[in-house]
């Protein structure tokens, strides 16, 4: 009879102690699934939030008023391009997405408008982030929703401006903002335009919420002061930062539990095994007294474990989805459904760890009992 | 065929030592029918133990045919005991979960004898060829007896050692049994057992008298 078909017939028989040790592995596996799916759900919502509130980190110019930032959200003054080039290379930085622009008033066809020239964005090194906006090419031009329907330009138009000649890529939605009135291109384009070759008014940044304690502006002012003195550091708080805030609370206590629970799980599951082996302390010496060899005795018992894990793994995943879609938007303060979804990835990762932490814990009572002598074993307790 | 030779066994406990066996010399030649008596505590399980490579002795040696027993490697052993030491205990000790046939077959599958054959002509011959598919609660202590003698024939073993194997049972299913054991010992087998019963001695060509862990009488 092969090892696993008595790993099975075992297992049928000792039924209460299979369910038992399912039900540790099931704990353990649907409370880190819950976790994790609700936490990733939590962490693509930030990112969505931040993508539609735009960037919340403007650097401009030191000597740039900040009041008439503030109140027109175009700087007045220009800074050496260079500064994100020396920003961008900086390690271990609170922040990612970095976008310089060059924005300026402009008078076009009669009517005033924002020019606005963008750089291909850059991530600091070590983090890799899909552009939060799009690229715009040299040579191509998007056109806010009223300068487009005032001045009736249409997309793939040729427009000049400033006596450059710009292909309209696109014209845009109402945004109901500032956008409406705005031209955006390349910066190269921009500069060239507004004739401020190598200048810019600003980096955009988003900051990565990672901050564990203390004001993030300070946090952003000191970092960012440190690497270009001649700017200045506006943030834009925003719900989305409350939200962040209350998810990293969250996050925080979760993070403090997970270990307390899958700690208990783990011992629950040793005390099990070891049980179980105690129980079938005579079963062993019995299949050594029978000649089999310790890696056959192992089988039997890890084999079991691994059965063990991938059963609690499996109904594991599925309850810590369950619970993590039913009721992590509410804990973690999730408002879009449709970020929370089952993470399969998870489940990958609940088979492999799951067999292994049972097999772990089953190790070492089965080790005990396979190295002293089959009549030691065998003997009545 | 097997040697012993000055073999000690000592327990250690948490409440000190307890010395089971106290230099304990003897052989046992091939198609020898041997009984072991004694009190209770006398040592003869562990002599049993000792003798069939299941229980290091503190001191002395082992021999099986010349060769020294606890000196081969322990999967050495345990492939060695499969194939040349039948034993049966006291408590039959069969695998709860798996039926009577499974729990004979158990036996060869430590040395690839997988064929079902055998082990079911050996439980037809100890006549429970109608229990082969029940599980060992399911049957009666005679019985289980009997399913663990057919687990120790299998795989043909030169030598029986049978720890009080009629101790738990009535008087027909013990003569059952020990008529299975001398039917093995008629067909060339030696056989060593661990009896308080006179059936069994009667059998025996030999009786070894043991008090406390050491031989008494020897004849
Ligand atoms: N695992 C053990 N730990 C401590 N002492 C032990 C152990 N096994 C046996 N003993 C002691 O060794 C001595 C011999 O025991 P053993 O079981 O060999 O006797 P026995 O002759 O088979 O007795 P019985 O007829 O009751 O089966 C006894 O005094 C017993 O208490
Ligand atoms: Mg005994």
């Amino acid at each position: 009879m092969s090892m696993i078909r008595m790993v099975l017939k075992e297992m049928w028989h000792r039924k209460v102690n299979f369910v038992l040790a399912v039900l540790a592995v099931t704990t353990a596996v649907a409370f880190s699934v819950a976790f994790f799916t609700a936490a990733k759900a939590s962490e693509r919502e930030t990112a969505r939030l931040m993508l539609s509130m735009g960037y919340n980190v403007h650097i401009i110019a030191k000597d740039a008023d900040a009041g008439a930032f503030l109140l027109n959200g175009i700087p007045d003054k220009t800074m050496p391009a260079d500064y994100l080039d020396k920003l961008a290379t900086q390690q271990s930085i609170s922040y990612n997405h970095l976008l310089a622009t060059l924005e300026g008033r402009m008078n076009w066809r009669g009517m005033d408008i924002v020019l606005t020239g963008i750089a291909p964005e850059v991530c600091p090194p070590g983090q890799k982030k899909p552009p939060m906006t799009f690229q715009v090419d040299p040579g191509a031009v998007y056109v806010g929703h009223r300068i487009a329907a005032s001045l009736q330009v249409k997309e793939g138009q040729t427009i000049s401006l400033g006596g450059k000649d710009l292909k309209v890529k696109k014209c845009l939605s109402e945004s109901g903002g500032l956008d409406d009135v705005r031209m955006q291109c390349n910066l190269g384009d921009a500069q060239e335009i507004l004739n401020q070759p190598g200048r810019i008014t600003g980096i955009k940044a988003v900051d990565c919420l990672c901050f564990e304690k203390g004001d993030p502006v300070a946090v952003l002012r000191k970092e960012i002061g440190a690497i270009l003195p001649e700017a200045q550091v506006l943030q834009v708080k925003a719900l989305a930062n409350a939200r962040a805030k209350q998810r990293q609370m969250v996050h925080g206590i979760f993070a403090l539990m997970l270990p307390f629970v899958v700690a208990a799980c783990a011992v629950w599951i040793g005390v099990l095994a070891a049980i179980n082996v105690r129980d079938r302390q005579q079963e062993i010496g019995l299949l050594r007294a029978l000649g089999y060899d310790a890696g056959a005795i192992c089988l039997l018992f890890l084999g079991k474990a691994l059965l063990v894990g991938l059963a609690g793994a499996g109904v594991g995943f599925l309850l810590g989805t369950t619970l993590g879609l039913t009721y992590g938007p509410g804990v973690f303060e999730i408002t879009a459904k449709a970020m929370i979804r089952w993470e399969p990835s998870l489940l990958v990762f609940a088979c492999i760890l799951a067999p292994l932490f049972a097999i772990v814990a089953s190790l070492i009572p089965t080790m005990i009992a396979i190295t002293c002598d089959p009549a030691e074993a065998l003997r009545e307790e | 065929m097997l040697q012993c030779q000055d073999v000690t066994k000592t327990y250690r406990t948490p409440n000190g030592e307890v010395k089971a066996l106290g230099d304990v010399s003897l052989r046992i030649d091939k198609g020898q029918f041997v009984a072991v008596c004694g009190p209770s505590g006398s040592g003869k399980t562990t002599l049993l133990m000792t003798m069939a490579a299941m229980l290091r002795p503190s001191a002395g040696m082992v021999r099986f045919e010349e060769e020294d027993i606890y000196g081969m490697a322990g999967s050495e052993r345990a492939v060695f005991r499969a194939k040349n030491i039948g034993f049966v205990f006291q408590m039959f000790h069969l695998v709860p979960y798996l039926n009577v046939l499974e729990n004979v077959r158990l036996a060869g599958g430590a040395v690839g004898g997988r064929d079902g054959g055998r082990a079911r002509e050996l439980l037809q011959r100890l006549g429970l060829q109608h229990r082969m598919d029940h599980r060992p609660a399911q049957l009666s202590t005679g019985e289980r007896q009997r399913a663990a003698m057919a687990r120790a024939l299998l795989n043909r073993p030169k030598l029986i050692l049978a720890d009080e194997p009629t101790g738990n049972l009535d008087p027909d299913s013990a003569a059952s049994v020990l008529g299975h054991l001398r039917d093995f010992h008629r067909a060339g087998g030696t056989v060593v057992i661990a009896t308080h019963g006179p059936a069994a001695q009667e059998l025996a060509t030999r009786t070894i008298h043991l008090r406390n862990g050491t031989i008494e009488r020897d004849g």
